[in-house]
């Protein structure tokens, strides 16, 4: 069976008693606390909660971004404890998508090159990823920005751009956190809309949200608070 | 896999550069330039010190052969056929013969010394010349710090090296010294009447010139015409003490000896290039300089990798967060300290060749047509173009470390952590 070989009725992300702790100096926090959840491919899961319940925190150890403290986070499965860094960095490449809540984009790249990046990494083709960051950009909207440098954009055209460099090795889970954060409604619901066009498209989309609003959008609500899912 | 990801690193340097701050640009290539020039120059000049000196002793003094005589022999032996014998080899291009004797030369003579202080006199090597040849082997009319050098006239006339006189070399009255302890001469200038012992016979001359040679060899010598100091002598013309000889242009003064050698010349004197005449002295000089300037050149480049070190760490470190993000959304860690490695080494290229250039069309040709005046020498810059790709070369391989380093350190945080600042 291919890693990524999900069927319906297994979790293509799972977490069994996922623990977080930080410290600083003699003060341990728990952002989280022993949380134990399933995604189903192709779900629409949204994770609220309120400012420091935790819900990013989760996203970064669902996404790999981050290793837990204790617990496990389980990819079709397979425990990713094991995983070495390269595999994650892969897996983060290829599998998954993220959009990260301040945009997060290169401020030397233009928008054409912030989303041709990964693909770049994926494929070392240059010429494809051009045509390919441009097709992309053009289905959020933003074909007149292709060489704008994210300086010259407003935040809604950002965090397109950064959408955008999510989908460009076609993921199979996008994690989106915040995507909303210092937006106004209008470029808020733009977003949203793109968001549930991808899980439209059969993909897999893990959104956290303080807004309640956007939340109802996702088939399931997961929400947390102190570091718990409530 | 690794192709790929420098390639991406590459491109993300590519793009850094296109689209950073062009004065923060420039003052890091000018500083690489710089680092690269203290590598280079600094021994070069240091090596060119020796080498100037050898280059000044054949143009002041030895010629691009000088003939001696032989270790048990006052005198060259058979010098007129000897030094017919040196037109008879092509690329000759002209000789000075000079007869060598112990004189004393006394300045002041109309006065009498103070109380308790002994005559103005010192002891001096004279030399005796025909003026006209010397000046072609030598180039010694140029050579003038006052008045000029002798004429074919000049039978009572001589030139004064510039280390007998207190003018130049100190020592005397005004540096708190005495004429006894001093050996100079004070007061003596072009027009001043001296009077010279040479073999027991005492004449009275007039000073035409002073010598300003970087050659000690001449610094501390008086020149007359032949004829008076071979008729003091009553010395014949076949006793030379040293036969100086100019090469035209272009000709291997060592092939040229080896060749005057074997034509027998061997039997009646001592035929050395300059740098032999010298002597080992002045190799272990030039060992020690350039030992010195290899010493000079290795702390430039431990100076060049800290300053790489510590560009590229600030650079890195300012881009925390993005690093941070690259890592977040897949790029591996080779790309991203790739991309600072070619960082690093497009600054240290783009300085090295600036360096190149600015060496080898301006400075050197520079200090070629106007030498760094050192004491005793006529400074050079030597920077063989071999030495110099081999020393860029280190340096490139120093700055690919020391743009690795940095890129690895800051590389190696915690990705969340990188992007969120903490």
């Amino acid at each position: 069976m291919q890693f990524w070989d999900v069927s319906m009725d297994k979790p293509i992300i799972q977490t069994v008693d996922l623990v977080k702790r930080y410290q600083v100096g003699e003060v341990v926090t728990k952002a989280v606390n022993g949380v134990s959840i399933e995604v189903y491919k192709g779900e629409f899961v949204a994770i609220d909660g309120k400012s420091g319940s935790g819900k990013s925190t989760l996203l970064h150890l669902l996404s790999l971004l981050d290793r837990p403290t204790s617990g496990q986070v389980l990819v079709n499965g397979d425990d990713t404890a094991h995983y070495s860094r390269p595999r994650r960095v892969d897996i983060r490449l290829n599998r998954f998508g993220y959009v990260f809540q301040d945009y997060a984009l290169i401020p030397e790249l233009t928008a054409l090159e912030n989303v041709m990046l990964p693909y770049f990494m994926d494929t070392g083709c240059l010429h494809d990823c051009l045509h390919i960051g441009e097709g992309l950009l053009e289905r959020v909207g933003l074909k007149n920005r292709l060489h704008n440098r994210p300086a010259q954009l407003s935040g809604g055209e950002q965090q397109r751009v950064s959408i955008a460099r999510a989908l460009v090795n076609k993921p199979e889970v996008f994690f989106a956190d915040e995507p909303t954060a210092n937006l106004d409604s209008d470029t808020s619901e733009t977003i949203i809309s793109i968001i549930e066009e991808l899980h439209q498209q059969g993909i897999t989309v893990l959104m956290v949200t303080h807004e309640p609003q956007f939340a109802q959008r996702a088939e399931r609500i997961i929400t947390m608070s102190d570091g718990r899912v409530v | 896999m690794t192709l790929r990801s420098l390639r991406v690193g590459f491109f993300l340097a590519l793009r850094y550069l296109k689209r950073s701050s062009l004065w923060t640009s420039l003052l890091v290539m000018v500083i690489m330039l710089l680092t690269f020039l203290n590598v280079v120059v600094v021994r070069g000049v240091l090596v060119g010190l020796p080498v100037g000196a050898t280059a000044t002793y054949a143009r002041e003094y030895a010629g691009d052969i000088l003939i001696t005589a032989l270790p048990d022999q006052r005198h060259i032996d058979r010098s007129v056929l000897v030094a017919n014998t040196l037109s008879s080899l092509s690329g000759f291009k002209a000789y000075t013969g000079r007869y060598l004797t112990a004189a004393t030369v006394h300045a002041n003579f109309q006065e009498l010394p103070k109380t308790g202080h002994l005559a103005d006199t010192v002891t001096v090597t004279a030399v005796g010349v025909v003026p006209e040849d010397e000046d072609t082997v030598t180039n010694i009319s140029g050579l003038m710090a006052e008045g000029r050098f002798l004429t074919d006239t000049d039978l009572k006339g001589v030139v004064m090296g510039d280390q007998l006189l207190e003018q130049y070399a100190g020592g005397g009255p005004e540096s708190g010294g005495t004429p006894e302890t001093s050996g100079t001469l004070e007061n003596v200038h072009p027009g001043t009447k001296v009077r010279i012992t040479i073999n027991g016979i005492t004449g009275e001359y007039t000073v035409v010139g002073v010598l300003d040679g970087k050659v000690g060899e001449n610094a501390r010598r008086i020149f007359m015409h032949e004829q008076q100091l071979r008729s003091i002598l009553n010395r014949s013309e076949d006793k030379k003490d040293e036969i100086a000889v100019r090469l035209k242009d272009g000709v291997d003064n060592v092939a040229w000896r080896d060749a005057f050698k074997n034509l027998g010349m061997v039997n009646y004197a001592t035929i050395q290039v300059p740098g032999e005449a010298q002597g080992h002295f002045l190799d272990e000089v030039t060992q020690t300089f350039s030992l010195l300037g290899d010493g000079v050149g290795f702390v430039g480049v431990v100076v060049a990798a800290i300053t790489v070190f510590i560009m590229i760490f600030v650079i890195a470190l300012n881009r925390q967060k993005e690093i941070g993000i690259l890592k977040g959304i897949g790029i591996n860690r080779l790309a991203i300290q790739s991309s600072y490695v070619f960082l690093a080494l497009f600054y240290a290229t783009v300085g090295i060749c600036l360096g190149i250039l600015l060496l080898y069309f301006v400075i050197a040709p520079y200090i070629a047509v106007h030498p760094i005046d050192f004491p005793f020498s006529d400074g050079v810059l030597v920077a063989p173009l071999f030495d110099t790709l081999i020393r860029s070369l280190v340096l490139i391989v120093t700055t690919l470390f020391a743009g690795y380093l940095p890129a690895r350190m800051i590389v190696q945080k915690n990705t969340i952590n990188a992007i969120l600042g903490r």
